[in-house]
């Protein structure tokens, strides 16, 4: 079924939604958008992790795992950017990443 | 043209538009619903390249778990003020132009390489039982990490978010 | 795939459709009539011979009431929010086995498609069931609409886990997702025996995934009105109704097809799909009196309880229970 399907054509829809998410992540403010952003990049990168597994490996489960990997990973790391997005809510009743210059001098 | 290639290239396009609409919707809410709704067709192409088990693990985990998760952030930080402030004019055309660069650079690179190249395409379901004893057995250290990394998040994400108690 | 299974795919997926539409018709008049008997009352009993067109006469009076759109509410999120509660409650059913293989004309199934990651499907769709309460409480931009959503949504994501940890319980058993294959494996004995522990689990859990009393926190009247559709009127909130029996009936079938054997019983020979069809049917239906029989004997949580109870006594034992039915499978094979 899936062989009227070009690998092209499904990595440039990777590189698309990839692209559309490092916009995303430069031009948004608020950030929980920027974390939304970084969701959008690592599910395109999961489509070229499948797509290439099926087309091009040898062993058609290895991209398969490594995108478990990263489903993980970005559970995890959105769990964690809330917490700290939630904490910054408390303290300066904004999450603008701007307005976040406690460091610089 | 198949009716399997039909789906993924409609899939593809509700996707980019749905994946624009997240970036570019001056409503954050409408920007995490339409990011959803590109989880949502990211499953579907899975399901299309035979990824029957990873289709429904990212509509458990991302559109079920994370869509929700970060809804509810917003729904929490909401201060009514619109998405995007004055100061961040002149990083629009820059970011712009650094994602049309890296779309036309990687897309130029998917499109002239010879990917088949001496390859000749799997293209099988692979079942899940095939796909658990490679993670258990080929992969199980990763596997390992990659739930002691959930754990410390876990923990992490209670320990950050607590409000801190005076009597103590 | 030629022009009589496609015929037969329709037309088992307008069966499964109608079942879907009338269930909630059925079942709002059996609840009323049943919390009446158990309250003492007769419950509806002037629409038509004994009460039986009382839901009839409620669906007309829901369809053309005025479809009122608060001023304040997100007109977009608002319109679809009923949508997103009614998809995934429907979608599901498309993997739910109603009985076995059966012979008319030719082999087939009394399913609409054996999917080798089933149940992973119906629990994925039950994810989604998330968007439905928390797209239309904070469209509705109201107060205990907001409430409302904010409990369901966390209600359901912690009560998932526990559902979750008990199913896979279920495949360790089975030895597969797919939902067909886990009837097959209960042909000698209903995993409800081997695995008590993670019935009670599900069980527990199902009620308070499809927010049921006790755990109707998300739409309790008593403090915040109606919760998430409290905003809603007319045919928009008969889909919230709709969306809620279909679920109950969707979770008293997966009781059912996991634990108590789905067509699994007595069969009288040369009548296996009839018979299959009847004892899944009288299990789910067994299980629905179930949740009515709830409803009018248990008071409702505390939102704490709710919580805690999930993730601190729920939680642990699913965990456990997962644990000694892997040892157990180890041992045994």
């Amino acid at each position: 079924m899936i062989e009227a399907i070009p690998l092209d054509h499904v990595v440039l829809v990777a590189t698309t939604l990839f692209g559309i998410g490092l916009y995303g992540v430069l031009s948004r403010r608020n950030a929980v958008a920027i974390l939304m952003a970084i969701e959008l990049m690592l599910n395109a990168v999961n489509i070229n992790f499948i797509a290439f597994s099926m087309y091009v490996s040898p062993d058609p489960t290895v991209g398969q795992i490594i995108a478990v990997f990263v489903i993980t990973v970005a559970a995890a790391e959105v769990a964690l950017g809330l917490a700290i997005v939630l904490q910054i809510f408390r303290n300066k009743s904004n999450i603008n990443v701007d307005d976040l210059d406690l460091l610089r001098w | 043209m198949n009716f399997a290639a039909v789906l993924f290239y409609a899939f593809s396009a509700i996707a980019i538009v749905a994946a624009l609409g997240t970036v570019l919707a001056r409503n954050i809410v409408y920007a995490a619903l339409s990011l959803v709704g590109t989880m949502v067709m990211i499953a579907g192409i899975f399901f299309i390249l035979h990824a029957d088990f990873l289709a429904l693990v990212q509509l458990l985990i991302y559109a079920g778990a994370v869509g929700v998760l970060l809804i509810f952030g917003l729904m929490l930080t909401n201060t009514g003020q619109p998405a995007t402030g004055p100061k961040d004019r002149w990083q629009r055309p820059i970011a712009f132009v650094a994602a049309m660069a890296f779309i036309l650079v990687a897309g130029y690179a998917a499109v002239s390489t010879d990917w088949m190249q001496g390859v000749v395409p799997q293209l099988e379901r692979v079942p899940p039982a095939v796909l658990a004893s490679s993670l258990f057995r080929n992969w199980a250290l990763p596997f390992e990490i990659a739930s002691l990394v959930l754990l410390v998040a876990m923990i992490g994400a209670i320990v950050i978010s607590r409000r801190e108690t005076s009597n103590d | 795939m030629d022009l009589v299974s496609t015929l037969a795919l329709l037309a088992k997926g307008l069966v499964v459709l109608l079942i879907f539409l009338a269930a909630p018709l059925i079942f709002v008049l059996a609840e009323r009539k049943i919390l009446g008997r158990i309250q003492s009352r007769r419950g509806p009993n002037r629409v038509g011979p004994l009460g039986l067109f009382q839901t009839v006469a409620d669906g007309i009076k829901l369809g053309t009431k005025e479809d009122i759109i608060p001023p304040a509410a997100d007109r977009v999120v608002f319109w679809v929010a009923p949508l997103f509660m009614v998809i995934p409650a429907i979608a599901a059913w498309s993997v739910i086995p109603f009985g076995p293989m059966v012979e008319i004309g030719r082999e087939t199934g009394l399913w609409i498609t054996n999917l080798n990651v089933g149940i992973l499907f119906v629990l994925a769709l039950g994810s989604l069931n998330t968007y439905g309460p928390v797209m239309s409480g904070w469209s509705s931009n109201s107060k205990y609409a907001h409430f409302g959503a904010l409990r369901s949504g966390a209600q359901i994501i912690s009560y998932e886990l526990t559902l979750g940890l008990a199913v896979l319980a279920v495949v360790v058993y089975a030895g597969s997702f797919s939902l067909i294959d886990i009837v097959e494996s209960q042909r000698h004995m209903w995993l409800v025996a081997p695995q008590f522990l993670g019935f009670l689990i599900f069980i527990v859990s199902g009620v308070a995934e499809t927010n049921r009393a006790p755990f109707d926190l998300p739409e309790a009247e008593t403090e915040i009105v109606a919760g998430y559709f409290v905003e809603y009127t007319g045919i928009r909130f008969a889909m919230f109704f709709i969306a809620e029996y279909a679920n109950m009936f969707l979770m008293s079938m997966l009781v059912t097809v996991l634990y108590l054997g789905g067509w699994n019983g007595f069969t009288i020979p040369g009548l296996e799909g009839v018979s299959g069809v009847v004892w899944t049917m009288a299990k789910a239906l067994t299980l629905m009196f179930g949740y009515f029989w709830l409803r009018a004997t248990l008071p409702r949580l505390r939102y704490d309880q709710l919580m805690s109870f999930c993730w601190k006594i729920l939680l642990p034992l699913g965990v456990l229970n997962l644990l000694v039915a892997s040892v157990l499978r180890m041992v045994w094979s």
